[in-house]
């Protein structure tokens, strides 16, 4: 089980990365495209930490987002709990080959919950990127995951102290 | 001895439905989750000015070298019109004189005696599906929750969020933003509806109002019983589609770079 202090650690992280991206990375695009702080941090935490762990706290950075933002409430509480807790199952079936192959998980992984976001974002009225431009979106997105997962995961690693070979129980169950 | 493990599949299904009833809720309006935004905007905010001040230069740096074509063009544009107007003052026969009629050209007529507050833009967040700005009045200065804002070229959007001394803006390209129109010109009338960030606004026009529609037309809001609106802010300029069923209206505030705006100080039709 997690305990209050790696909780603690967890929700001040996702927390900072919350107000860092509006206040920061909201405002600096690059071709159209933004850094995603609080979804590259729930990736890696989805990388470290057991399925129920990363269900939460995928939750609860969706939360703090939703409070920065002004669409659906719930919408980033949504997404972002299925992805974390999608990754950390997948991680511990699939895909505990090891480090090397991080990038391309990272670029998979965000690119995918990106297009989750924006199509669960659609269905609730909010205006997604279409066409050509959902495409290099996603692209640009999946470049950012390649890059940048890695660190993140490292951060969430290092604050989170994982007990990976503890979690295949949780997934049985 | 170890407390039991909740199965990650039930927990994932509860936190699902936990986040589709906090979506549902939002949807019809909920008081308190419109508070808990307004709350973290005023808590959070002395520690987003600091790092607003820290991240400042960076911010700007990027901006500036990613625009830094538009800048040499608005440069050039700048200089451009300080010589015309260079070469106005010269001609001028009576200085003063003219000075007031160039004055009185730029006045906002549209807006009339209309009580108004003129904001700076402190903050333009675009998070990938919908654009965030916020302006630094607030509650303080008399602004509230639905009032109209436009710049001189027209309607910019409404205020959907108030603390003392902040305010955020849907703009009007925001899906779930929509205005009755009226073309001065022609009579015609409708509902402009926005469809996304850097789109043009759809216009549904009145089943009478469909042969008056002319491309190029400019539209107003119409004000009518219960808008939210005063009526004659310019909202854009109609664009008919080849086929003629289509029907957009190119927005006639700048809204790529808004650095000031005005708040309307009009409170909405009960």
């Amino acid at each position: 089980m997690m305990t209050r202090l790696r909780t603690s650690y967890a929700l001040a992280m996702v927390t900072v990365a919350a107000v860092l991206q509006a206040v920061t990375f909201d405002q600096i695009r690059v071709f159209g495209s933004r850094i995603d702080l609080p979804l590259l941090l729930v990736v890696g935490i989805g990388f470290v930490t057991r399925p129920n762990e990363a269900a939460v706290l995928g939750f609860a950075a969706g939360l703090l987002v939703d409070l920065y933002q002004f669409g659906p409430f719930g919408l980033h509480a949504l997404v972002l709990c299925v992805a974390a807790w999608a990754l950390s199952v997948a991680r511990i079936r699939m895909l505990e080959a090891g480090a090397s192959f991080r990038s391309v998980q990272g670029a998979g992984a965000v690119s995918i919950v990106t297009a989750l976001t924006w199509t669960v974002g659609g269905i609730f009225g909010e205006s997604p990127p279409d066409g050509t431009e959902w495409l290099i979106q996603l692209a640009l997105a999946s470049l950012q995951g390649a890059v940048l997962v890695h660190p993140a995961t490292r951060i969430a690693s290092l604050l989170l102290d994982p007990e990976i070979g503890a979690s295949q129980e949780a997934v049985s169950s | 001895m170890a407390r039991p493990t909740v199965p990650s599949r039930r927990l994932v299904v509860l936190l699902i439905a936990t986040a589709l009833a906090l979506m549902t809720i939002d949807a019809r309006g909920f008081g308190p989750l419109q508070a808990a935004r307004r709350v973290t905007l005023v808590v959070t905010q002395p520690v987003r000015s600091v790092v607003q001040w820290a991240v400042s230069p960076l911010s700007d740096g990027w901006q500036g070298a990613v625009h830094y074509g538009y800048l040499q063009e608005e440069n050039a544009q700048l200089r451009r019109r300080v010589a015309e107007l260079e070469g106005v003052v010269e001609r001028l026969p009576d200085t003063e004189l003219e000075l007031q009629q160039l004055l009185n050209a730029t006045e906002l007529d549209y807006l009339g005696d209309v009580p108004r507050v003129t904001a700076r833009v402190v903050a333009d967040r675009d998070t990938g599906l919908e654009r965030i700005v916020e302006i630094n009045r607030g509650s303080d200065d008399g602004v509230e929750q639905d009032m109209p804002v436009v710049t001189g070229q027209g309607l910019v959007g409404r205020v959907i969020l108030t603390t003392s001394d902040r305010s955020v803006i849907r703009v009007v390209t925001d899906p779930r933003f929509s205005v009755g129109v009226l073309s001065a010109e022609t009579g015609a009338i409708g509902v402009a509806t926005g469809t996304g960030a850097g789109s043009a606004m759809v216009v549904d026009l009145d089943a009478n109002s469909v042969e008056l529609a002319i491309d190029g037309g400019r539209y107003e809001t119409s004000g009518f019983d219960r808008s939210r609106y005063p009526g004659g802010i310019p909202v854009g300029t109609l664009v008919v589609g080849p086929t003629g069923d289509q029907r957009t209206l190119e927005p006639a505030a700048d809204l790529e770079r808004l650095g000031y705006i005005t708040v309307l100080l009009v409170a909405e039709p009960r």
